[in-house]
Order: structure tokens, then C-alpha cells, then sequence
């Protein structure tokens, strides 16, 4: 008991003299300012990254919107259930999205790599400093400017792909109505946008070399297919995998303009079965056809796996470079 | 592969060395040019006469040029101009806003005398993992705030990003704390050093976020085909969307048609004007940020 009345003086006086240096003037008042400073950015986040989160109970409701959250009837996983059948098409839209995703990473990666090597064998040229900026225009057009140019390539009249397989005496296709050749064309337009930017990222891992290894290698009569495949790929091996990870956490989210504005399925209708994507099923579902639980049912379901995917890569990426060295 | 200058090839190693440096280029260049090619699409396009297109389709290159479909889109520009003009405030106010915002919220985050750093980060951190997806937003920004059709609706929901929050602070925490410790003893509060501080020896960093809201917010069509229905309140991008939809659209809105004249209205070049007009200025914006990107990255390899 005089031990707790020992230690409670003692608490007493620290604080006493704490109070009395002024030090917690300044440290209460610099962090109240801190405090204040993040203010209006935790406002923000709050609103659309937590205040957004109740309504993801929509997946388990009836919503009515004259009913709001609470009002509307639960009706438990039913929205689940009718959105994995064969006419909402909840399964073919997860198997897309996860397919096309899995071509970008896999195809995204192989060109990119091929593409930074070639890069780092022209890097002290004049031209590489052009084609590097080049590389990087991408990701500065949207894809609604990019569907008019794939518009320009692929209009069954005006087309220029069309012109080409006339010129050569084949048939003119009508690509806008012919979902089979889509995947190939979207697989194709998503690496587009993302080849610059990985290559250059491998770029400098390439670069990173270092380049006395490469000379010994050399000496002892390596070829530079040998070079590259035993030296440089083992070396940068450890970034390939963190980005990958990193692609394979994000595998249930697509680009949503790629899917929506290329096929532009808001016309082409017949499309929809080899184009869309979770995050395109979602969006048709809210706002053509107002099934606002399957809708939520489908986006929770889509969180829900990210999460466990994206928390999952997190976990490889610091297995793998604890230190942050790397990336 | 990078070949040292002690060791010397003989001649016909020489002769391979040349090649494939040569082809290399070729395979490299090649693949830029289709990197730019939607560009190269737009421009030839909008440059070329209607019945070009109509007769032989388009083509990478001009076809009898002409500014007729530009003649066109500035004959009439109010829905143009409209367009240009939401584009241009939501961005500004966005960027501006979004920017200050990240900046000081970046900025306490990176201060370790911050008690509520670490509840706060993972405040932060966690909506990287988890989001409410699309149909939240919706409900949120439609029904709980009644932002539908206003300019509230596209400036909002982007304001903040966590990644770049993150990644200002990182570079906060980088900057070498004796420039701290000095205005501190000058006895300066937290925001006086983060103004006269932080923020000075930021300014790559905050140009480079910069950029990325500009680039966020013009090339943005998502959130007001979600939420905007009015014409005066269509962003360029969005507008080059509705009118893949509907030429109609943009006849509607454009009063002046010359239909006292005998020339169709030119719809296929216009279209590729329009997407000049709404691709051109990040098309510039990346000309003049471009000698950045590249030092940057490639810089940030070598070192390491």
C-alpha cells in the first residue's frame, strides 16, 4: 500500500515538473498542430474509406432506396447466391477478370523484361534517352482517347486493320460484333499501357549490375546469352518477384476504362460475355440494371478476396526484402 | 552484356557488336513508336478530309489535309469550351486542395514526436487493402451527401490517395532532421517548419504528385459517368465518351450546325479532333515533365 502511495508521488511530482519545464507546452501544442494538420486528410479518408464501409451491407439486403440501410429487408446471402448463377454470370466474370489479369502478368512481365534488357544494351545510345521518354506516354492518355484511336484501327468501314486484310484479298472483319477476338486485342492494349513504366523499372534493376561480374563472365567465355540468363535474371530475380506479387495482390481488381471504353460495351452488347470484368459487372449492375445488392454482393466479394490476396503478396514482398532495399 | 572499354573484340565480332546494337534499336524504336501510336491515330486523323476516311478508312498518316473538322469544332465551341472549363476547375481546385492536404497530412506522419503516428499510418494503410468499392461511393455521394450533378462530386471522392500520402512522407522522413532540429531551437511551430522546411526541400516530390492529380483529374471519366448528367458539367474526357455514345449528343449541343451548307457533317475526323482536343494538354504536360521521369528512375537504379 506505501509502495502504491510511493509511486503515485512519484508520478505526482514528474508530472508536476513536467508541466512546470514548458516542454509540454510545446510538445502538447506541436502535436495538437500535427494533429490539426492531418485534420482534413483523415476527414477525407474517413468519409470515402470508412463511412463507405456500412453500406457494404447492401450485400446482405433488399435495398430500397426510399428504405435506406437500415430499412431495407435482410436477406442474407441470397444476393450472393443468385449472383453465382448462370444468368447473373457471377463465376464467368470472376474467371475473366482473374484470366486476363494472370495474361497481363505473366505476358506483361516476359515483354517488359525483354524489353529492358534490350534497353540496357542501348543505354548509352542517343536514341535510348528518346525511346525511354516514349515509353512513358501511356500512361498520360486516358482510355476513352485510346478507344478512339482503337476505334480508328478497328471500325469495320473505316478501320485501318480492316484495310490492311483487304489489301491483302482476305475478308474485312466486324471486330465490334465478334467477341472471340477480344481477349487477344484486350491482353494486348493492357500490356501497351504498362510496358513502359515496368520495363523501365527492370531497366534500372538491370542497371543496378554490377558491371565487374558481367567482365569475369566474360573472360571465362561466357556468351551474352549466357550472361543474361545465368547473371543478370538471377540477380534481378528478387524485384521480378516482388512485382509480381504485388500484380498477383491485385489479381480480382481490373482496369475498369480498358474493359469499358475499348469494346465499348456500352454499344456492343455482344461483347459483354468475352470482356467483362468484375469491376465492369459491378458498375452495369448499379446503374443499367439496378440490382443494387448483387451489385454490393459482387464488389464486397471482390474486397473481400483482395484482401486476402494483397495481405498475402504483403507478406512475400517482406519475406522477401525485409529491408526495403529493393523496392 | 555492358561491354568494358579494356576489353577489345576482334573484327568480326565487331561486325555482330554493330548489328545487334543496330537491331536492337530497331526492335526498341519499334516498339516506342506503337507506344505513341494512338497519338499518331488522333492527329492524322483529325488532320485528314472526311471523305478521305469515308473512301479509304484511316490511316496512320494525313490524307488530304485539312482543318475542316477543327473549322467545325471551333465553329461552335460553347459545349467545347464548357467542357474545357469543368476540366480545367475540377482539376485545379482538386490538385491544389488534394495537394495541400497530402502535404500536411504527409508531413505529420513523418514526425516521429507525433504521438498519433502509428494509429494513424495504419488508418491510413488499411484502406490501401480493403475498399468499399463502387457501389458504396455511389450511395454515399448520391443519396448521404446529394452531391448528384454538381462539381462536388468530381472534385471530392479523389482528393486524397493513401499511396501518395505514404510516399510524401517517406520522403519527409528522409530529409536529414538536423534542417528540423534548427527551426525547432529557432523555437518555430510544427507548421512553420513544415512551410518553410519541409515543404522547400519537398518541392520535386510534391511537383512529381503534382502531376499525377493533374493527370488524375483531367484524364478522369469515370466519376462523372457515375455521377453528372448536365452538359455544363462535362469534363472534356467524359465528353469525348458521350460522344462515342452519340454523335447526337454533340449536335444537340451545338446550336450553330452548319446544316444551311451542302458538306455532311464531318463526324469521323471530328471525332478525332475532339480526342485531340481532350488528349492534348496531358500530351503536353508529359513533353515538358518527360526529362524527369526517366533521370528519376533510371538514377534511382544506378545508385542503388
Amino acid at each position: 500500500m506505501s509502495n502504491l502511495i510511493r509511486g503515485l508521488n512519484t508520478i505526482k511530482d514528474r508530472l508536476i515538473l513536467w508541466w512546470k519545464s514548458g516542454i509540454s507546452k510545446r510538445w502538447f501544442g506541436s502535436n495538437l498542430m500535427l494533429l490539426l494538420m492531418c485534420l482534413p486528410a483523415v476527414a477525407h479518408i474517413g468519409l470515402f474509406g470508412y463511412a463507405t464501409l456500412p453500406w457494404l451491407m447492401v450485400a446482405f439486403k433488399q435495398y430500397r432506396a426510399s428504405d435506406g440501410l437500415w430499412g431495407s429487408a435482410w436477406v442474407g446471402f441470397k444476393n450472393f447466391e443468385f449472383l453465382f448463377t448462370s444468368t447473373a454470370k457471377g463465376w464467368t466474370v470472376t474467371r475473366n477478370t482473374i484470366a486476363y489479369n494472370a495474361a497481363f502478368i505473366v505476358l506483361g512481365t516476359i515483354l517488359a523484361l525483354l524489353l529492358a534488357l534490350l534497353l540496357a544494351e542501348i543505354f548509352r545510345s542517343v536514341w535510348s534517352k528518346i525511346f525511354q521518354t516514349a515509353l512513358f506516354l501511356p500512361n498520360f492518355l486516358s482510355w476513352v482517347v485510346v478507344g478512339f484511336a482503337t476505334f480508328a484501327l478497328f471500325d469495320t468501314h473505316t478501320g485501318m486493320i480492316n484495310a490492311f486484310l483487304t489489301s491483302l484479298g482476305r475478308d474485312p472483319i466486324r471486330w465490334y460484333q465478334s467477341p472471340q477476338y477480344w481477349p487477344g486485342i484486350l491482353v494486348s492494349l493492357g500490356i501497351w499501357k504498362q510496358l513502359g513504366v515496368t520495363s523501365l523499372i527492370y531497366l534500372a534493376a538491370i542497371l543496378a549490375v554490377d558491371p565487374q561480374i558481367y567482365e569475369s563472365a566474360q573472360l571465362d567465355g561466357a556468351n551474352k546469352w549466357q550472361q543474361t540468363w545465368k547473371i543478370t535474371l538471377p540477380l534481378i530475380m528478387p524485384q521480378i518477384v516482388i512485382l509480381t506479387l504485388l500484380s498477383i495482390g491485385r489479381i480480382m481488381y481490373a482496369d475498369f476504362g480498358l474493359f469499358y471504353q475499348l469494346p465499348q460495351v456500352y454499344m456492343n452488347t455482344s461483347l459483354i460475355s468475352a470482356t467483362d470484368v468484375l469491376d465492369t459487372f459491378v458498375y452495369r449492375s448499379l446503374i443499367s440494371l439496378n440490382q443494387v445488392g448483387m451489385a454490393t454482393a459482387a464488389g464486397l466479394f471482390q474486397s473481400v478476396v483482395g484482401l486476402v490476396l494483397i495481405v498475402l503478396a504483403y507478406l512475400g514482398v517482406r519475406k522477401i526484402d525485409p529491408n526495403r532495399e529493393l523496392m | 552484356m555492358i561491354t568494358s572499354a579494356k576489353i577489345r573484340p576482334i573484327h568480326s565480332h565487331r561486325l555482330q557488336a554493330k548489328l545487334s546494337t543496330l537491331l536492337n534499336h530497331i526492335l526498341v524504336g519499334a516498339v516506342s513508336l506503337v507506344t505513341i501510336a494512338p497519338v499518331i491515330i488522333i492527329i492524322s486523323g483529325s488532320l485528314s478530309a472526311v471523305n478521305a476516311i469515308k473512301s479509304f478508312g484511316y490511316r496512320p498518316w494525313v490524307q488530304e489535309f485539312t482543318l475542316e473538322a477543327y473549322r467545325y469544332v471551333f465553329l461552335d465551341p460553347s459545349q467545347l469550351l464548357k467542357s474545357y472549363g469543368v476540366s480545367i476547375v475540377v482539376t485545379a481546385i482538386g490538385t491544389l486542395t488534394g495537394l495541400s492536404i497530402t502535404a500536411m497530412m504527409a508531413y505529420a506522419l513523418s514526425r516521429k514526436k507525433f504521438r498519433l503516428r502509428g494509429l494513424l499510418t495504419i488508418f491510413i494503410f488499411f484502406t490501401l487493402l480493403f475498399r468499399g468499392g463502387t457501389v458504396p461511393l455511389y450511395i454515399i455521394v448520391t443519396k448521404v451527401l446529394g452531391l448528384k450533378d454538381t462539381l462536388w462530386a468530381l472534385i471530392l471522392p479523389g482528393l486524397t490517395n493513401p499511396f501518395y500520402i505514404l510516399l510524401l512522407s517517406a520522403f519527409f522522413g528522409g530529409i536529414p532532421s538536423e534542417f528540423y532540429d534548427a527551426a525547432e531551437v529557432d523555437g518555430a511551430s510544427e507548421f512553420a517548419i513544415f512551410r518553410y522546411v519541409a515543404l522547400p526541400l519537398a518541392a520535386p516530390m510534391l511537383a512529381t504528385i503534382a502531376m499525377f492529380y493533374v493527370l488524375q483529374y483531367w484524364n478522369d471519366w469515370f466519376t462523372p459517368l457515375l455521377f453528372v448528367n448536365d452538359p455544363n458539367l462535362t469534363p472534356v474526357q467524359y465528353l469525348l465518351q458521350r460522344m462515342m455514345q452519340s454523335m447526337t449528343f454533340l449536335q444537340q449541343n451545338m446550336t450553330n450546325l452548319a446544316s444551311t451548307e451542302a458538306i455532311p457533317f464531318p463526324t469521323e475526323s471530328i471525332r478525332m479532333a475532339m480526342a485531340v482536343m481532350a488528349a492534348g494538354p496531358m500530351t503536353i504536360v508529359f513533353l515538358f515533365f518527360q526529362r524527369f521521369f526517366v533521370r528519376g528512375l533510371i538514377q534511382g537504379g544506378l545508385k542503388g
